[in-house]
């Protein structure tokens, strides 16, 4: 199942980009349960989008249900992605393509930074009138990335103690071994793999997107964790991270004023409980009204009075707290347990993959799934600073909504591998 | 071999990596869905566990805007359910300064345009508002601010101005470059709704009805006591915001309507209350005394049918102070820190019913409750007789002395009441002895309030159980050194008027809804017997004595037998100048069977030394008179009277002019004719007029013929025989009021005004007052 496999459907005597293809596209059955979840998911977002929109769009935009149409338009684009992708082979991105994506990604990231110089949030790049964030690309970017350069380095992480790595199994391309030539010990493919972590978080970082940079930061030890890093490491990590973070929070908080007066502040407003950039704490302070005006079951559908300005932009970050005050604890249950079961059917998913490169790729996206809505609900519930992270499927944003249903394509499309071969 | 040892070690890889990777990617995805569902859904259950309650009110107060809906207060009615007070809708008129200012932000010559433009908007609404134009600027200018209030109680008609002002299109200023700069005011300013009390009447029964503060709560007199009743419940209407003020749509919306408040009927007649502050306001203006009060009172029931109380103030203008000495004492006050509280105390004291919230000496008027008690213990009878030699000796070393310093001689008990004299009444308080004599004081309720349902009513000073002796026995039996209040004295006097029933004084007769329904009624209280009938009556006939040829005369009424006793009290204690005292008068009718009671006071009256009889008995005359006749109480006049009687002109018009003459004869009028016709074409005094028996009746026999006119000559000073003589000389029919008969009686009011010319025939009424042995 780990073995890196590059038995893709043979050929027949064709024009090589037929030849292609044939060989991208493949027959399996998709997951069903995992299909209805993302169904289900999206259905019950777009409909709490629309409740949460309604008044901020009636009070700001052209029609109560911009919100919604946009949505509900961007929703409909990524379905279509979703099952289009599903159909291709995913294996064709265990290959330069990944590759090139890392350094498109890279490139794109430092593109948006030096586009935004002199602007105090750098993490949007303009196409046209649409706004784009480069970072939404890159998680899925860093996923496969790592998944890919870790089936690269599976002989070496996998040595035994004091032994050099064994030779590789499978085929690599000339490139890929003069890199494993280099990388062949298990410490050196450890640092490699952190290298990629930090040169993420470190660009996502320098675009102010802290939460981002926090995400980034999961699911990368995510995947070296699955990589079979020394768990040494992440002792080690972990040590350092409360270290620096009672550093930052209670010692020295100035430390952070110096690197990042957003991140200063939103550190400090957390802490404080108090207002220092208006916003960023009234916003968190109006969902937590929101959430503890819910109670057990909410005040009913469309009911919410927290939507009604009071949150700023109640349809994105903070969908969460109108969630809560509509439907209470219970449809908050309700939204939590539908990303446990998501999650855990990816887990299945991954576990059944017909090999290595499947199985992180799946398991890298439900990281990333699963750390988002931690993140997420830790921020609105004012358990961490509010750094500014969606819901995945509940808040608006059309780009972020498609690449989602792009990497839910890519589940798909493992999960088809493992029906196929089943049968 | 190689190969397949390749193989397997392939395989064992193979497994290890598969078998890493499972247990790898286990223990991480356990770790996500642990953290996922415990810690969030725990932060999300503990928010809403244990600050739910906490944050959903601090939720709602964001969210839920709670406007009250001022209630319309109560009516406040007389007892013929006249209204006195009345409130109306009237409204708030709120400003927006931030607005005013960011509606200038986009200018470029901001600042001035702006202040410009404040500077006209205050000017306007100052005019409309008769308000100060500095005091309107001063909060329009504050930009900081986006709620000031600016005006309360505007009246629909200034609102109605403010709305056309508002809604106008200005041209305020102009760019330096020339061009006009408009703007339409409405958005800056707002209402919110507000009720304001009417006032039709002025001073009207003021220290009754009493006043209100700025939020409509009563603060004086009914206002306060019935305050609960009046005000009614105020409604609210609670509306759901957004963010940015606009209401939600209506569903979230709920209104409790505001419910108005009751009516209070009060037992004042508004007939008897403009008698009496009639009479106290001309009394006033002629005594040029610090003050003068009066109360009626129901004997029966112990309704207040009229009080007052003179200098008072105007409902409109209640912080305006009347009392000059107030003024005086508060304009050398005037920069200091005790300022404000002596202004407050001086409003609350003109604010509160005198008659109820002051304390006085009663003097002589007491002493029909010595007498009282004294005939109820048997101590005294009519035919007890004194003889006064001008002071009496108590306890063998304290001298008192009496009013007239030269004795009264020998008198009857009757003529003891009649000449006012202390010796005797301290006699009767001797014999009484201490004990006996207090069991009468306490019953009377001089040692009680009355409990009239107003607020701030005193509390009576007199002298303790362990500190009466003799010499205050003495005092306190001819109404000296102890302190009652007006309403107390009018009380007890009622208890001897009705039979010796210690009533509970009210003003406020009922309670009724909007709609006239009596919510309640006040119903009369009996408090004690506190003498038995017969000896009321027997008081009730000593005090006739004292109206017929006391020192009472000056309350004499044709027709109308009057009980009453005048006092003239010192105010020992009170003030500085010893000269200051406090003539009264106390009197109730008809003296058989009594319906209502009068209590007049004149404090502090200047110049000579004039006695109750005379100062106040006249007023109290003047006040009993018209409310007898009000009333409708049925006159009994005695033969004397009934020789001078005054009676009603036949109606001669159309009869021949012989058979005129017959008729009037008949009447017992002569008749004088005017004009050679042979029928009445009109007649002087018209048919149903009151003049004395044997006066003029004036015939005019053709249509033209010129009316005679006579001038009025001036009576005042007459006596009744020669204002008798000048009538009939001047073809006027004269009408006597007041003690005539009596020895000395002169006239001191003439009804028309000397050298008014009234047509022959006319009826003038003419009112003596007698002034000699009149001392108490």
């Amino acid at each position: 199942m780990s073995e890196r496999v590059r038995k893709m459907p043979k050929a027949s005597k064709s024009s090589p980009a037929l030849e292609f293809i044939k060989r991208a596209f493949h027959t399996g059955g998709i997951d069903v349960v995992f299909c209805c979840l993302i169904m289900i998911l999206f259905a019950f977002g777009i409909t709490m989008m629309y409740s949460a929109s309604y008044a901020y769009a009636s009070a700001y935009a052209s029609s109560p249900s911009a919100y919604f149409k946009s949505q509900l338009f961007y929703g409909v684009l990524g379905f279509i992605m979703m099952a289009v992708i599903s159909k291709i082979d995913y294996r064709i991105l265990n290959s330069f393509l990944t590759t090139l994506a890392f350094f498109g990604t890279v490139g794109l990231l430092g593109l948006t930074i030096v586009l935004n110089i002199g602007n105090p949030i750098k993490r949007w790049i303009y196409i046209g009138s649409h706004q784009f964030q480069p970072s939404e690309i890159s998680k899925f970017v860093l996923v496969l990335v790592m998944a890919y350069l870790i089936c690269i380095f599976n002989n070496p992480l996998h040595a035994e103690k004091g032994k050099r790595a064994m030779p590789s199994i499978g085929r690599l391309t000339k490139p890929e071994k003069i890199m494993l030539g280099f990388f062949d010990t298990k410490l050196k493919c450890t640092f490699a793999l952190a290298a990629v972590v930090v040169i993420f978080c470190g660009l996502v970082m320098l675009e102010s997107h802290l939460s981002c940079t926090i995400l980034l930061f999961c699911m990368g030890v995510s995947m070296m964790w699955l990589a079979g890093v020394d768990k040494k490491w992440f002792v080690l990590l972990g040590i350092g991270i409360v270290l620096v973070l009672f550093y930052v929070v209670y010692v020295n908080p100035d430390i952070v004023k110096s690197l990042s007066t957003y991140g200063y502040e939103r550190i400090m407003t957390w802490k404080t409980k108090e207002d220092f950039g208006k916003t960023t704490r009234w916003q968190t302070e109006q969902g937590l009204l929101a959430i503890g005006s819910g109670g057990p079951f909410g005040v009913g559908f469309g009911n919410s009075k927290q939507k009604q300005l009071y949150i700023p932009e109640p349809q994105n970050d903070f969908i969460f707290s109108v969630i809560c005050e509509e439907l209470g604890f219970f449809g908050a249950a309700i939204v939590v347990l539908l990303f446990a079961a998501l999650v855990c059917r990816g887990f299945m998913i991954a576990t059944k993959a017909k090999d290595l490169f499947g199985s992180l790729l799946v398991i890298g996206i439900m990281m990333q799934i699963g750390f988002q809505v931690i993140l997420n609900i830790a921020v609105v519930t004012d358990t961490v600073p509010n750094t500014g992270i969606a819901l995945p499927f509940f808040s608006y944003g059309g780009t972020a909504l498609v690449i989602l249903m792009c990497e839910m394509g890519v589940v798909l499309s493992v999960s088809r591998t493992c029906r196929a071969e089943k049968r | 071999m190689a190969a397949g040892g390749k193989i397997f070690e392939k395989d064992k890889i193979k497994k290890r990596n598969n078998l890493a990777l499972k247990k790898r990617a286990r223990s991480i995805t356990a770790f996500v869905l642990a953290v996922l569902v415990f810690l969030s859904l725990g932060r999300v259950g503990w928010i809403m566990g244990v600050h739910g309650d906490e944050y959903r009110s601090k939720a709602e107060r964001n969210q839920l805007y709670d406007t009250e809906l001022k209630a319309v207060r109560g009516t406040i009615y007389d007892r013929n359910m006249t209204p006195l007070v009345t409130s109306s809708s009237a409204w708030i008129f709120c400003a927006d300064p931030y607005e005013i200012k960011k509606y200038f932000a986009s200018e470029n010559e901001t600042e001035r345009l702006w202040k410009e433009y404040v500077e006209y908007l205050s000017k306007n609404i100052a005019q409309i508002l008769s308000l100060k134009k500095k005091d309107v600027k001063k909060s329009l200018i504050d930009s900081e601010k986006s709620y000031v209030r600016l005006a309360k109680k505007v009246d629909a008609n200034r609102r109605l101005a403010l709305d056309k002002f508002l809604e106008e299109k200005h041209v305020y200023g102009y760019y330096d470059s020339g061009e006009e700069k408009t703007v339409i005011a409405k958005p800056f300013f707002s209402y919110e709704n507000d009720t304001l009390r009417l006032y039709p009447e002025n001073n009207f029964a003021s220290t009754i009805i009493g006043v209100t503060d700025s939020d409509g709560k009563g603060i004086s007199g009914v206002e306060i006591y019935y305050n609960d009743q009046l005000s009614g419940r105020n409604g609210r209407q609670v509306t759901a915001k957004n963010s940015i003020g606009q209401a939600l749509d209506s569903s979230y919306e709920s209104v409790f309507d505001a419910q108005q408040g009751n009516g209070v009927v009060l037992t004042i007649d508004s007939n008897i209350q403009y008698y009496l502050e009639n009479a106290l306001n001309h009394a006033l203006d002629s005594t040029k005394a610090k003050g003068v009060y009066g109360i009626v009172m129901e004997v029966d029931t112990g309704r207040v049918l009229a009080m007052s109380n003179k200098p008072d103030f105007d409902l409109n203008d209640p912080r305006k102070l009347v009392s000059k000495s107030a003024r005086k004492d508060l304009k050398e006050l005037e920069g200091t820190e005790n300022y404000a509280s002596k202004l407050t105390e001086e409003l609350f004291k003109q604010w509160n019913s005198y008659c109820v919230t002051n304390n006085y000496e009663p003097g002589s008027t007491f002493k029909i409750f010595t007498l009282a008690a004294a005939l109820e213990e048997g101590a005294v009878n009519k035919n007890t007789t004194y003889t006064c030699c001008g002071y009496y000796r108590v306890a063998n070393d304290t001298v008192i002395h009496c009013a007239n310093t030269a004795g009264h001689g020998f008198q009857t008990l009757t003529q003891g009441l009649m000449n006012s004299c202390n010796p005797f009444f301290i006699n009767i308080g001797q014999t009484l002895g201490i004990q006996t004599y207090y069991k009468y004081f306490e019953a009377f309720g001089f040692t009680e309030r009355t409990g009239i349902d107003l607020t701030g009513e005193s509390y009576p000073v007199y002298h303790p159980a362990e500190k009466r002796g003799l010499v205050e026995l003495a005092s306190t039996s001819y109404g000296q050194s102890f302190r009652v209040s007006p309403i107390q004295m009018i009380t007890a006097a009622c208890a001897i008027a009705n039979g010796g029933k210690l009533m509970k004084p009210y003003v406020v007769d009922g309670i009724v809804d909007t709609q006239g329904n009596i919510v309640s009624k006040n119903e009369p209280t009996v408090r004690r017997q506190v003498v038995s009938q017969s000896t009321a009556a027997q008081v009730r006939e000593m005090m006739e004595a004292v109206v017929e040829g006391g020192t009472g005369k000056n309350a004499y009424i044709e027709g109308y037998r009057v009980a009453g006793k005048t006092a003239t009290s010192e105010k020992l204690d009170t003030t500085d100048d010893p000269n200051d005292y406090i003539a009264s008068f106390l009197c109730f009718a008809p003296a058989n069977d009594p319906e209502v009671a009068v209590l007049v006071g004149v404090d502090e009256p200047p110049g000579v030394y004039r006695g109750g009889g005379v100062l106040a008995a006249p007023i109290a005359k003047e006040v009993l008179e018209s409310t007898l006749k009000y009333l409708n109480v049925e006159p009994q006049y005695t033969k004397d009277e009934l020789a001078s009687i005054s009676s009603k002109t036949p109606d001669l018009c159309s009869q021949e002019v012989y058979s005129a003459k017959v008729a009037a004869a008949n009447e017992g009028f002569s008749v004088k004719i005017v004009g050679n016709g042979n029928t009445v074409v009109s007649q002087v005094p018209a048919a149903g007029q009151s003049i004395p028996e044997g006066g003029v009746i004036v015939i005019y026999t053709e249509d033209n013929s010129k009316t005679q006119v006579v001038k009025v000559p001036s009576f005042i000073g007459m006596t009744a025989g020669e204002a008798n003589r000048t009538a009939i000389a001047s073809g006027l029919n004269i009408v006597f009021s007041g003690p005539s008969q009596s020895a000395g009686a002169k006239v001191v009011k003439q009804s028309v005004e000397t050298g008014t010319e009234l047509e022959a025939g006319s009826s003038i009424t003419v009112v003596f007052q007698a002034t000699a042995n009149m001392d108490d």
